[in-house]
């Protein structure tokens, strides 16, 4: 099982890149209009097991052209006792490794606006449940296997 | 039942296909589980998985918006302990 042995960072805590594309759909749609599609993007996530699924910052949406196909409701700390509408994006999502990189080829994904925390997204339970996970706190370091 | 926020009924690029959902859910629900593909009021079709039924919007679709919606008697709320979202977001 390939894995990645990673640094945990000081103040953002565990980090990992990921490149973050089109769906393969999408990416079909786009090449049958005649559209370029856009070029894949290197993110920063931040694995966070308290979030259901993944997020992406909403500056990501924009150059890979995104738009929504689905809506979830959701509840955050702030959301108060009624969840909220968000909308659903489809995107592609490798975790690469110079042996055996693992495609996520249709992920549905939300969006918001993380510029302030200077991530690019949160890696949630949706991909998590696929990994295995080693949180290495006296030896500041975590390992993602997939 | 879908609460959007007023932004979102504002310039919700997917309110038609998200009404018409709900109009077609109960009898949908002999599906649950499965995914349906809504364009405009239209129900394109009921898909086991979200690949196939992404698959199916995006071929007949091509670029125009289409839903995506898993069938569920319950529509479930995805928690997140970081306070990504306020209760009146953008």
């Amino acid at each position: 099982m390939p894995h990645l042995t990673i640094p945990i960072h000081p103040v953002q805590g565990p980090i990992v890149e990921l490149i973050v594309g089109l769906s393969a759909p999408r990416a079909q749609a786009l090449k049958a209009a005649g559209t370029a599609v856009p070029p894949s993007i290197t993110v920063k996530f931040l694995l966070d097991t308290g979030a259901s699924s993944t997020v992406l910052d909403e500056t990501i949406i924009a150059p890979l052209k995104l738009v929504p196909t689905g809506q979830i409701m959701v509840n955050t700390p702030t959301t108060g006792g009624a969840p909220v509408a968000r909308f659903q994006y489809d995107i592609a999502l490798m975790l690469y490794h110079v042996d055996n990189s693992r495609f996520f080829q249709n992920l549905p994904i939300i969006a918001t606006d993380f510029s302030a925390q200077k991530i690019g997204g949160l890696l949630g339970r949706d991909i998590l449940s696929k990994c295995l996970l080693v949180y290495n706190g006296p030896g500041d370091r975590f390992a993602l296997a997939f | 039942m879908l609460l959007l926020t007023e932004n979102e009924v504002m310039s919700n690029p997917l309110a038609t296909e998200l009404a018409t959902f709900e109009k077609m859910k109960e009898d949908l629900l002999c599906h649950e589980g499965k995914y349906a593909v809504i364009f405009g009021e239209d129900l394109l079709g009921v898909y086991d998985t979200y690949e196939d039924a992404l698959k199916i919007g995006y071929e007949k679709c091509k670029l125009e918006p289409f839903l995506v919606k898993k069938i569920q008697a319950v529509e479930p709320i995805n928690y997140f302990s970081r306070s990504i979202f306020s209760s009146c977001p953008t």
